[in-house]
């Protein structure tokens, strides 16, 4: 899977530093990284989808070197995402991050881009930055990406609350889509 | 001297006053004793004709000008009250925002223009600037911290003290929130409770932020308020809180607000809009 993983990339046509601030992206997840939208919604097929959890986002300012991202269209799969991450048996989880949608969600200060930084033998790796400020902008995020959902995390109940929440969730996955158990239980990977 | 018909006091150039101050005074004087009109940069510099002498010190100045009336001082704060609009707003109080204004264009500017070694050192002689600005401000603002009545203080409240164990004792592999943020939290909650006095107060989430900041999520429903405290080497009420604000609307997302905050008058002042609905 590995070899394979890294003989199937097709590398960018970027220079190392380069930006973009549109494109798909996956970013690799641990098992607590994921929560669904609904705390009451079913555990094995949530009905309103799974979102990042919020001390996930919280802590992506943390990371000084940027937000770590495989460029989808480089990598392929969701799979292979994982399986190029470093100390990747930990994570279970793939988020399809899509940058253009997020930058035109027209809620944020400023823009955020992916600037091209390869890590051989990934060369599909990206990080993603904010582009006119730091810890305040990923607070922006994170807030952004943890809107609660209607009406306000208790699971819906009528049509209408139920028509507004698959409204929120549609809008939420044209930000971010988490693909669960890309790494099965069993800790293998296919 | 010319004699002015009335007496019309107009906005000073404060700028030109303090920068060129013995400059233009000598320049008057000499006009005077000649016999002659003031110079006319001068007369365009205080907007006004027939001044016979000026005096400026720190943030104020007085000028006397003859008029119809007889000898008039004329006189004015440049830069203590606010209310003072006129002259704040055509002196250094606008030029600063100017200034940084530039400050922003120029490091845009080096970004998208410059080779990357050429831009990264314009832009860090820049940012050296800024952080001597900076230290200016912060140097200035605790000098002015002993001349103000601290914030009032209301006792803490049960939900800090049991949540305050999370910030102190870190989970493993993670890191505690600094006991500093976690002091400077302490007193902030503390004075916005007190500011806030009779009106409903909420509760909030406390939880380690990065690189042990202390995250202050308050509880307000739909809508989003957020301090991230930072520990920080100046006393109480110099804080530094990156505050988040997002107010509910049913029709259309809006957009979030973020500021970075340095006292605590500033964050309790914030908060106590944001609980009286404003």
């Amino acid at each position: 899977m590995y070899q394979r993983c890294i003989d199937h990339q097709t590398a960018p046509g970027n220079q190392p530093g380069d930006t973009i601030n549109e494109g798909e992206f996956f970013r690799n997840l641990k098992k607590d990284h994921v929560a669904k939208c609904y705390g009451g919604d079913d555990e094995h097929q949530p009905e309103y989808g799974l979102k990042l959890r919020k001390r996930h986002w919280q802590y992506w300012g943390q990371q000084r070197s940027g937000l770590s991202v495989n460029l989808r269209s480089c990598i392929h799969s969701e799979v292979c995402s994982i399986a190029l991450q470093s100390g990747g048996e930990d994570y279970f989880h793939v988020a399809i991050i899509d940058l253009g949608a997020i930058n035109a969600c027209g809620l944020l200060s400023s823009s955020f881009v992916a600037q091209y930084d390869p890590a051989p033998p990934n060369m599909c790796h990206f990080v993603i930055l904010p582009l006119d400020g730091t810890v305040s902008k990923w607070m922006e995020l994170a807030e952004v990406l943890d809107t609660p959902f209607p009406p306000a995390n208790k699971l819906p109940a009528t049509s209408d609350e139920k028509a507004r929440a698959r409204l929120a969730f549609d809008q939420y996955r044209s930000y971010i889509d988490v693909r669960r158990w890309v790494r099965k239980t069993d800790g293998s990977l296919h | 001297m010319k004699t002015l018909p009335k007496y019309r006091p107009r906005t000073v150039d404060e700028q030109l006053l303090t920068e060129n101050v013995e400059k233009y005074r000598s320049l008057m004087i000499e006009a005077f004793l000649k016999g002659k009109s003031p110079p006319s940069r001068v007369s365009r510099m205080l907007n006004i004709e027939g001044v016979g002498e000026f005096w400026t010190g720190s943030g104020y100045f007085k000028a006397a000008v003859q008029t119809e009336e007889g000898r008039k001082i004329l006189e004015g704060e440049v830069a203590r009250e606010r209310s003072r609009t006129e002259d704040i707003q055509s002196g250094p109080m606008v030029r600063w925002q100017h200034a940084l204004d530039k400050a922003d264009e120029a490091i845009r500017f080096a970004y998208d223009n410059l080779l990357p070694a050429e831009a990264l050192k314009t832009i860090s002689t820049i940012w050296e600037h800024l952080d001597r600005t900076s230290e200016l401000a912060a140097a200035r603002s605790r000098l002015l911290m002993g001349k103000v009545d601290k914030p009032g203080l209301a006792e803490l409240p049960k939900w800090f003290e049991e949540q305050e164990p999370t910030l102190r004792n870190a989970k493993e592999g993670e890191l505690a929130a600094n006991p500093f943020a976690i002091e400077s939290a302490r007193l902030l909650v503390r004075a916005a409770y007190a500011a806030a006095g009779k009106t409903d107060k909420p509760e909030a989430e406390l939880e380690v932020g990065p690189l042990g900041r202390v995250m202050i999520d308050w509880y307000f429903v739909g809508s989003r308020f957020q301090w991230m405290v930072e520990a920080i080497d100046l006393p109480w009420p110099s804080v530094k809180v990156y505050q988040l604000l997002r107010r509910s609307d049913v029709h259309a997302p809006k957009p979030v607000q973020t500021r970075i905050l340095h006292n605590a008058y500033d964050a309790v002042e914030s908060f106590t809009e944001f609980v009286q609905g404003k």
